[in-house]
Formats: C-alpha cells, structure tokens, sequence
C-alpha cells in the first residue's frame, strides 16, 4: 500500500508556507468557484438561513473527503448530487419534510445540467468586482486591507500609519479578509432575498 | 456523518491563520503550528483553502494601487523644476535635428477596418497583425524600431522576435513589449485587455513614473489595464481560445450572460440587439456563432428561453 501525500498540506519538507496537494488544487479549481451556485442551491432549498454556512462547510468536507479517495470526473454533477445527499440525510435526520424542499430535488437532474455563471468566466470584471467587494466593507477594514494589500505593509506598519494597536489591526484584517472573500464568493445568502 | 461544528468559528481561525501568515513576523514555528491546526480536521482544512484560494485571486490584484499623485518634491523642488525645464528644452532640441524621422516613426502608417470587417497585414519580418472589427491601428516598421500604436478596436499580434528591434504596441496609454509572441489586445477609452497566447511581453504604463505598475506575462495571462491600476487573471487556453474565435469568423460563449453577448455581436453588426430588463441580461448561455448572424442568436435566445423579439429602430429588442 502506497502512503498518498495528499492528507497533509505541510508533509513535504520544512517550508515556511505548507505545500499543496493535488486535491487542494482540484478543490480551489473546480469546486470553490462553484460556491455561488451551491448556496443558491441550498437556499432555494432550504428554509433555515442560519444553516447555510454550516451546510456549505459539510459539503465541502465530504467532496473533499471523496476527492482524496478519487478525484471524481464531474465536479460540478458531484457537488450538487453530495449538496443533496446532505439535504436529504438532514431531512430524514429532522423528521421534517418541507415540501417545496423535496420538489426541488426532484427537480437537480435539470438544475445540475443549467450552466450557472461561472466565477472564473467573469474575468474581464474582476477587478470591478475586487473593487466592490473592497468597497462593501467597513471603513477601518477597508484601509486595513488596503494598507496591506495594495501598499505592501506588514502589520506592524499599518498600526504605525492608522495610529491604533497591532492587535486591533490584525483584527481588521482578518476580518477584511472574510468580508472580501465572502462577498466575492457572492454572500452573505440573508443579503440576497428569495423571490 | 454530518459534522456539528460550526462553520462561522472555523473560519474567523482561518482567517486569523492567513492574516498572521500575511502581515505578521511568520516563522518556521508557525508554519508548523499551521500545519497541525490543518491537520486537526477536514473542517479546518476546507475553510482555511477556501479563504485562502479566494484571497489569493485578490493578491495580483494588487496592482489596484492607485496613482499617486506626483508630489512629495517639497526639498528637491526647486532643483526638479529646474531639471525639468533643463530637460524640455534638450527635447525641443532633439526633435528639431531628428524631427523628421521623429515624426514618421510617430504616424507610421494607418490600416482600419469597418464593422463587421477583419484584415490581415504580413510584414517583411514575417510577423502578421490581424484586425477584427471597427479597428483602426497605426504601424511603424523601419529598420531600426518595429512599433504600433492601436487606437481602437482588436488585434491579434503573431510577433517574429527580433532582440535588436522589439515590438513595442502602445494603447490606452499603455506599453507592450513583445517579447518574442502571440498575444491579443482589446481596447475602447482609456481601458486595455492583453490576453497572451504563446511566448512572453511585458505591458507597462507608458508614463516612466508608474513603472512599478509594469508586468511580465505568461501564456494564459490577461492583463486589465485602466488609468492607474492593472491586473492579471489567469485563462485556461479554452477560454482564451474562445476569445480568439473571430479569427475564424464566430463567437465562442461560454456560460455568457445575455448582456455581454449582446455586446459582442453589437460590436460586429449595425443592427443592434438591446436586452429589454437586467433580469432577461442576466441569463446565461453556451454556443459559437458566426459573427454576422445576428438573427440566428435571436433565434436561439427564443428557442432556449421563450424570450420575445421586436425590430425598432433602434435595433432589436429582447424581452421575456
């Protein structure tokens, strides 16, 4: 039996950043461009917004979890088929049967088929996109990230320019982060309403 | 099993990890101790890829830098504004002597091609330069200097590298240096797209002061340039395939919203197609069509989406 390397993301040599697998590269490829559609697809089928995130979190963790095994041929038909496996274990596991959710699912097979806009297509906007994204977030995170990013400064810089703690700027950061990342990965779903 | 752990807490950590990694003083000891939190489980590892994919997209962009303006000559002022003057009038002196030349390298000569139209110029060099629609480009080859100035439109440059003379396009107050290549530009106003397709080139502004902004590209690279900022994304060669289908007279869309279809046969045909709401322009499709057959696009949209069409004179209109 032949150990793969793929379960580590730092069990290649003592780099200072952790090496990628060929499933991490996979996943960033075909599946996270996805995200858009998938939490479509979860919202549309599921009533519960406060679930969503956790879902797309499960979601990933089995497609990822497959992909180590095999890296399945259809990324996309594989996504949305273990999105609904999920849903419909979660189902069962509530003993609740919204009927809107359980015609919908009926109804994959088509949706799957549909080509959705796919982020990596829309490159001709993506500047215009970073820019909104950066433009969504608050004022502090914003010069933080910008500081950052744009300008190269390290953390410690930043805190010496915005005149407030390190501490304080790592938490703007990360935050920007998540902001950035969340809304170019169209979220958060409660700002989109459903029709 | 479906996991209980809340996504929300995983990925605060995750950012945490890439903000510490990005900004702070990292070491070897913290490489491992991300590593093992990695490690720790497939939730950790999910949301950490997922950040940090999504995060990296934005890294070249970060060329978003915006133009700073030229100041800061509050000691040296007085001696730049010297130098300054000192350097005019050793320009004015220049083109006097070399003024002739000087000009003609500045024209060149122009080739345009109407809409709808599409030419092919070859070159004593062998290089070739092919027009599509509603371009007009200036060229200027001695045997001193190979350069072109595209004022408009798209161009398909298959450049033979020649070190003693590089090709130097310039539009939208941007430089491409060929070095030794294939590449596409596209430009209307004050915006520039160069898609490379085999070899290298370095785009540039063509401001000496916003140097810093220069980048090198690779095949598969597309260089967005606008007034003070640029990016590069990354095409996989099928998308820039399509992007090249005018070559063979059709337009490749892949996942196209309506709207950005629309455009791209308004580009090509002088009965325009306006898609009546933003609701119908959003959807998408996928199919290669001629550049001409505007009417069968038409046809498609109703066939594929029930949508309506009406012939006014201003073009024709899609709606559902």
């Amino acid at each position: 039996m032949i150990e793969k390397p793929d379960s580590g993301l730092g069990t290649t040599g003592p780099g200072m950043a952790p090496a990628v697998s060929h499933v991490d590269v996979w996943f960033g490829r075909e599946i996270l461009p996805l995200e858009a559609a998938l939490m479509e697809f979860l919202q549309h089928n599921w009533r519960n917004r406060a679930d969503l995130t956790d879902f797309r979190q499960d979601v990933y963790v089995r497609v990822y979890q497959a992909a180590q095994k095999q890296i399945p041929d259809h990324p996309r038909q594989f996504l949305f088929t273990t999105a609904r496996n999920l849903l419909i274990d979660r189902v069962r596991h509530e003993q609740v049967i919204p009927i809107e959710a359980a015609a919908d699912l009926e109804a994959l097979e088509i949706a799957v088929d549909t080509p959705a806009p796919d982020r990596t297509l829309m490159a001709r906007d993506e500047l215009r996109r970073v820019q909104a994204a950066l433009d969504r977030l608050p004022a502090r995170e914003r010069e933080a990230i910008l500081l950052g990013r744009v300008e190269g400064l390290s953390r410690r810089e930043i805190a010496l320019r915005m005149g407030i703690a390190e501490s304080a700027v790592a938490q703007y950061l990360s935050r920007g982060i998540r902001g950035l990342v969340n809304t170019l990965c169209n979220e958060p779903p409660t700002v989109r309403r459903k029709p | 099993m479906t996991s209980q752990v809340a996504a929300d807490g995983i990925e605060r950590a995750a950012s945490e990890w890439i903000e510490r990694r990005d900004f702070g003083a990292w070491s070897e000891a913290d490489a491992k101790e991300l590593e093992s939190w990695l490690g720790q489980s497939l939730e950790h590892r999910v949301a950490f890829l997922r950040l940090d994919f999504e995060w990296k997209r934005t890294e070249r962009l970060a060329a978003l830098r915006p133009l700073k303006p030229p100041s800061n000559e509050a000691p040296a002022g007085k001696w730049r504004r010297t130098l300054r003057i000192a350097a005019a009038v050793a320009i004015l002196g220049v083109v006097g002597s070399l003024g002739a030349s000087y000009f003609l390298t500045q024209n060149g000569k122009s080739y345009s091609t109407p809409l709808g139209g599409r030419k092919v110029l070859t070159f004593a060099d062998g290089s070739q330069i092919e027009l599509n629609t509603n371009t007009v480009i200036r060229i200027a080859m001695d045997e001193h200097k190979r350069s072109a100035v595209l004022e408009s439109g798209e161009a398909y440059f298959s450049i033979k590298h020649d070190a003693s003379r590089p090709f130097v396009v310039t539009a939208a107050n941007h430089k491409v240096i060929d070095l030794g290549t294939k590449f596409l530009m596209r430009t209307s106003g004050n915006k520039l797209e160069v898609a490379l397709v085999e070899g290298s080139a370095k785009v540039e502004p063509s401001d000496a002061r916003e140097a810093r902004h220069a980048v090198t590209l690779k095949p598969g690279d597309i260089a967005y340039a606008l007034p003070g900022s640029m990016s590069v994304v990354r095409k996989t060669p099928a998308d820039i395939g399509s992007d090249l289908g005018w070559r063979r007279g059709v337009l490749v869309f892949r996942h196209a919203t309506l709207a950005d279809a629309a455009e791209e046969f308004n580009r090509y045909n002088a009965q325009k197609i306006i898609i009546a709401d933003p609701e119908t322009a959003r959807l998408t499709f996928s199919a290669t069509l001629p550049t001409h057959e505007t009417h069968t696009f038409v046809r498609i949209l109703s066939k594929l989406f029930n949508t309506h069409s009406e012939t006014t004179t201003e073009g024709i209109v899609i709606s559902r």
